[in-house]
């Protein structure tokens, strides 16, 4: 196996998964794995192997693999459009900009089936695919959209929705949305545009 | 000859005796010359958990089958009796409607059918059937994706996400009914503003709304399956609908008490069958269903009333135009030796033989397109699929 022999008896088993953790192969399938999922959907070669260099280098230390990967330039190009939140981060990082817990759980298990990915019933057990293209359809867009208006209905009573916006986003908070929330009929109509705005869909 | 031949030879001259109702349909294929599309539209449903397909269409006709189903009896006290196909086989009690399509000659049942999948894992087996691979995860978009990409063709599941299957297609997309009150246009509005300049976002998002507009808004939040196939009839019967609907149904997993879980279940397809073919209307005679699950189940029942992941099952093909009133089935028995590794239904057929032909002529591939792109290393498909 692995262009090795290994001799029969338990430790065997050991021997495998330790060269295997350590093939080339591994370091590169991680490492192209952790660049899909934190910085883009088609991961740039020279950013991959600096992570898998470094997963190699370090024996696998997942704080240096992870510091490989955030300390890169490739990571924050600001060309490359960053993620589309997942339903269950859109939905925690609503909750966490608003200071407002989870307590209504049978409905936040609710929205989350509506925006396509209930909790626990992923379609494997590989979990939800990682490439955004698969499950941004128009319709879960949509409702993440019918989402936010509803959220914001409820809401809208504990934040003015263009400070929080400034607050949490500074200078990542782009013209065009800055204006929209200015423009905004009401309060909750603000914060209804804010959580459905690019920069707040995005990661 | 094996031992299994002769017993399907003895088998196949007791079913010729049973004075059939209709003549045994002999598997026979063709790569057939490739038709324009021409209006006609595809409906796929796929039954996950995988359908036991000796149990919706029991092969009453081979004597093997009675001692595999202890309990017929007391199913067909409470559930009603199997309805009669062709002597060989019947159909399950509460498939009424199918039953009655496929008197009128607009159903094809195919058994001892498997995909080329030959494990025992749901995910990988939908995984294949979806991607149309060879292999589990081989490919990563679906086979109805990169047909509809072909030919720049539109397709609509009614699934709060797009599956596997229409994955490859700038036109596919999903559709499920919302639980939410109508949204308010000026808002949607300003979303759309805000999306101008983020090119993703403003794509899908103004499809959504396009398809809202285009009759898809849906007040009851209903999203069984009778719902859903319903719906889309109502898209696929606009003339400027798309050509595909993909259905996913649920729930077919019957590992315990199988009997009153598949009597409902059979039920709920068979009437939402009926809701898409009604809500159709007149678009039935050019419309093709094909009803699909990822593997069969054991041909003997476990302890606990139920069936275990199994092989070959059992396929369907509906609409106007199919050559229906059949079964087809190149019968491998059910007999201890005739059994796949001694539990399963041997597969005989292809699922993708069934497949080939709808694509075919529902959405006028040419079948080298086909072979090259859309369902690589498929064998060549059904040759009398349709009606003359």
């Amino acid at each position: 196996m692995l262009g090795r022999d290994y001799r029969e008896g338990p430790e065997a088993l050991e021997a495998l998964l330790l060269d295997l953790s350590r093939h080339p192969a591994t370091a590169r399938q991680l490492a192209t794995k952790l660049v899909r999922h934190f910085v883009t959907d088609e991961p740039p070669p020279p950013l991959v192997d600096a992570v898998a260099t470094r997963f190699r280098d370090t024996d696998g230390d997942l704080l240096a693999v992870a510091e490989a990967l955030f300390g890169h330039p490739l990571a924050w190009r600001p060309d490359t459009p960053s993620k589309f939140k997942r339903p269950e981060e859109l939905l925690l990082s609503a909750h966490r900009a608003l200071k407002l817990p989870i307590v209504q759980t049978q409905k936040t298990l609710l929205d989350l089936s509506q925006m396509g990915q209930p909790v626990g019933r992923a379609p494997s057990p590989q979990g939800w695919p990682d490439r955004s293209e698969d499950w941004l359809a128009p319709d879960a867009l949509y409702k993440r959209v019918e989402w936010a208006a509803r959220f914001a209905r409820e809401h809208a009573d504990l934040a003015d929705a263009r400070q929080l916006a400034a607050l949490s986003m500074g200078p990542d908070l782009g013209a065009a949305t800055r204006s929209q929330l200015e423009r905004a009929d009401s309060g909750a109509q603000a914060l209804a545009l804010w959580l459905a705005s690019p920069e707040f869909q995005r990661r | 000859m094996t031992p299994t031949m002769i017993a399907r030879r003895r088998w196949l001259a007791g079913a010729a005796a049973l004075a059939l109702q209709g003549p045994i349909a002999r598997l026979a294929f063709a790569a057939s010359a490739p038709t324009a599309s021409d209006g006609g539209r595809l409906v796929v449903v796929l039954l996950r958990g995988a359908l036991d397909g000796l149990a919706a269409v029991p092969p009453v006709g081979d004597p093997a089958f009675a001692p595999l189903r202890p309990q017929a009896e007391q199913d067909t006290a409470r559930f009603g009796a199997p309805l009669p196909l062709d002597g060989r086989f019947a159909l399950h009690p509460g498939l009424a409607t199918l039953h009655g399509w496929f008197r009128e000659g607009q159903l094809l049942v195919a058994h001892a059918v498997a995909s080329p999948y030959r494990e025992r894992s749901h995910f990988d087996a939908q995984q294949l059937l979806e991607s149309g691979g060879n292999r589990p995860f081989e490919l990563q978009t679906g086979w109805l994706g990169r047909a509809l990409q072909m030919n720049d063709a539109r397709g609509v599941a009614l699934a709060p996400a797009l599956p596997l299957a229409l994955r490859g297609a700038a036109g596919a997309s999903s559709w499920a009914p919302s639980r939410e009150a109508p949204a308010d246009e000026e808002l949607l509005e300003r979303v759309a503003q805000l999306y101008a300049q983020d090119a993703p976002l403003a794509a899908a998002f103004a499809r959504a709304r396009a398809q809202r507009r285009g009759g898809l808004a849906d007040a009851s939040g209903d999203a069984s399956f009778v719902a859903l196939a319903g719906q889309a009839g109502r898209i696929l019967s606009a003339s400027d609908g798309p050509a595909v609907s993909w259905i996913d149904s649920n729930g077919w997993d019957t590992h315990t008490l199988q009997a009153p879980r598949l009597a409902r279940l059979l039920a709920t397809l068979d009437q939402g069958l009926g809701a898409l073919r009604s809500t159709l209307g007149e678009r039935w005679a050019t419309t093709t269903v094909l009803v699909l699950t990822e593997f069969g189940r054991s041909a003997a029942m476990n302890g606990s009333g139920g069936t275990d992941h199994g092989t070959a099952g059992v396929a369907f093909a509906a609409g106007g135009r199919v050559a229906g009133g059949r079964v087809l089935a190149d019968w491998p028995g059910v007999g201890a030796r005739e059994l796949y590794q001694g539990r399963d239904l041997r597969p005989t057929l292809d699922l993708r033989a069934l497949i080939k032909p709808a694509l075919q002529r529902q959405l006028g591939l040419a079948s080298a397109r086909i072979e090259r792109d859309v369902l690589p290393g498929a064998p060549p498909g059904l040759a009398d699929f349709w009606r003359a």
